[in-house]
């Protein structure tokens, strides 16, 4: 035995002589805390981007007479990931409680189309929502392990003619959440109705851009310099466009 | 708790790993911590872990690691440090074993890691390499300046053991 080796040993084994060992009690209780944290991450998560539409704030993609020099809307999405379906097509998501019978759904619809400001309503299934999010994190397939198609709400996307109009719409589904911590009541059926365009900035921008940008075309890893260039030079092309950083 | 072998696994190796972790870590209340969260963990996957050959040196690994990430977020636990003031003391230790704990503390921890594995642990070369991921090249140069630079803290010669 070598004089390192023992010297170790005893420095183990009297460093540790006087430690309390838990009860592996304890030890279960910090194991199953620990997963149950995960596990509501991971949902919080898929929440997250569901309730952002998987959508950057879209007022780049081509709509029809908006934007009548920008490309097809898929070169926009493909340089901007998070390929959302939605991209370009809806500025707010209304989301629906668990159990809404198809009559229920269909009145919830119609009351969003009848609205002035509405330009257009699409809907989205449950299986939709979990086809989109599953691609979006077909890198990370633990994520969704504990969360199958049941587990994501059922929404209305809907287009405004202005997105600046979200509070119409807002208003005419809830009443806003009363205190800091309040939750919106809305009409029965109604789970939530969120703003995408508020909801994607702060999953995808630092805060420091927020100040000085309206908006963000997130490049995929491995774009090259040639890409991104190209991607620049597109942007700076559209009108309204003041400036690309 | 279902007896399914977690509890006496960890009651027998507890405080032997409890040791070696406070040799890489210096600091017997992270030893504590990481080694806690490693278990923790193990008994969350016990009906794999159990399994393993080892599953001693699963737990082991899983601490070391999360040693590893606790030691390069320095300016966090400095900044606990500023609000919690001093750590806990260590528990009593003679004055050579004092110099003993300093010497390992003053080294660089990847080569804190393959003294420990390779001197207190007991593994050979190749095991220290495979489980920490490193050519056994390396594990046997940082084993060498490791022990190089005990020895002249502590003013003794290690330079013939391997």
């Amino acid at each position: 035995m070598h004089d390192l080796d023992t010297r170790l040993e005893r420095l183990a084994a009297d460093a540790t002589r006087d430690a309390v060992v838990p009860e592996p009690e304890a030890i279960a209780r910090r194991g199953r805390r620990r997963r149950r944290r995960q596990l509501a991450g991971s949902a919080a998560l898929v929440a997250a981007v569901v309730a952002a539409g998987l959508v950057l704030p879209a007022r780049l993609a081509d709509r029809p007479g908006d934007h009548p020099v920008a490309g097809p809307a898929t070169d926009v999405s493909e340089a901007g990931m998070l390929t959302g379906h939605w991209f370009g097509k809806a500025d707010a998501s209304v989301f629906l409680a668990q159990h809404v019978d198809p009559a229920r759904r269909q009145a919830i619809h119609d009351r969003i189309q009848a609205l002035d400001v509405v330009d257009a309503v699409f809907f989205e299934s449950r299986q939709e929502a979990y086809d989109r999010v599953k691609v979006l994190y077909r890198n990370r397939p633990e994520l969704l392990v504990h969360v199958g198609p049941e587990a994501m709400p059922e929404s209305f996307r809907v287009r405004l003619d202005n997105p600046a109009h979200f509070k119409q719409l807002f208003l005419a589904l809830c009443r806003p959440a009363e205190g800091a911590s309040g939750k919106q009541r809305c009409i029965r059926g109604v789970d939530l109705v969120s703003d995408i365009q508020a909801a994607v900035k702060p999953l995808l921008i630092g805060k420091a851009w927020l100040a000085r940008s309206d908006l963000a075309v997130i490049l995929p890893g491995g774009t090259t310099a040639a890409e991104r260039e190209a991607v620049r030079a597109r942007l700076e092309a559209i009108d309204g466009v003041r400036g690309v950083v | 708790m279902a007896d399914d072998g977690f509890a006496s696994f960890y009651a027998s190796s507890y405080r032997r790993l409890l040791g070696q972790l406070f040799a890489v870590t210096g600091d017997l209340a992270e030893a504590e911590n990481v080694l806690q969260e490693a278990y923790a963990r193990a008994f969350v996957r016990w009906p794999r872990v159990g399994g393993y050959d080892l599953p001693e040196a699963w737990v082991r690994r899983v601490a070391i690691n999360l040693a590893a990430m606790a030691d390069r977020s320095l300016r966090r636990r400095a900044r606990a440090l500023l609000r919690l003031g001093p750590p806990p003391l260590v528990p009593e230790l003679s004055p050579d074993l004092i110099d003993l704990r300093d010497a390992l503390a003053a080294l660089p921890l990847g080569q804190r890691q393959v003294i420990v594995l390779h001197h207190l642990v007991g593994l050979p070369v190749e095991e220290v390499a495979s489980e920490l991921r490193l050519a056994t090249g390396t594990v046997k140069s940082r084993l060498a300046r490791g022990r190089a630079a005990m020895a002249s803290t502590l003013q003794l010669d290690w330079s013939e053991v391997t």
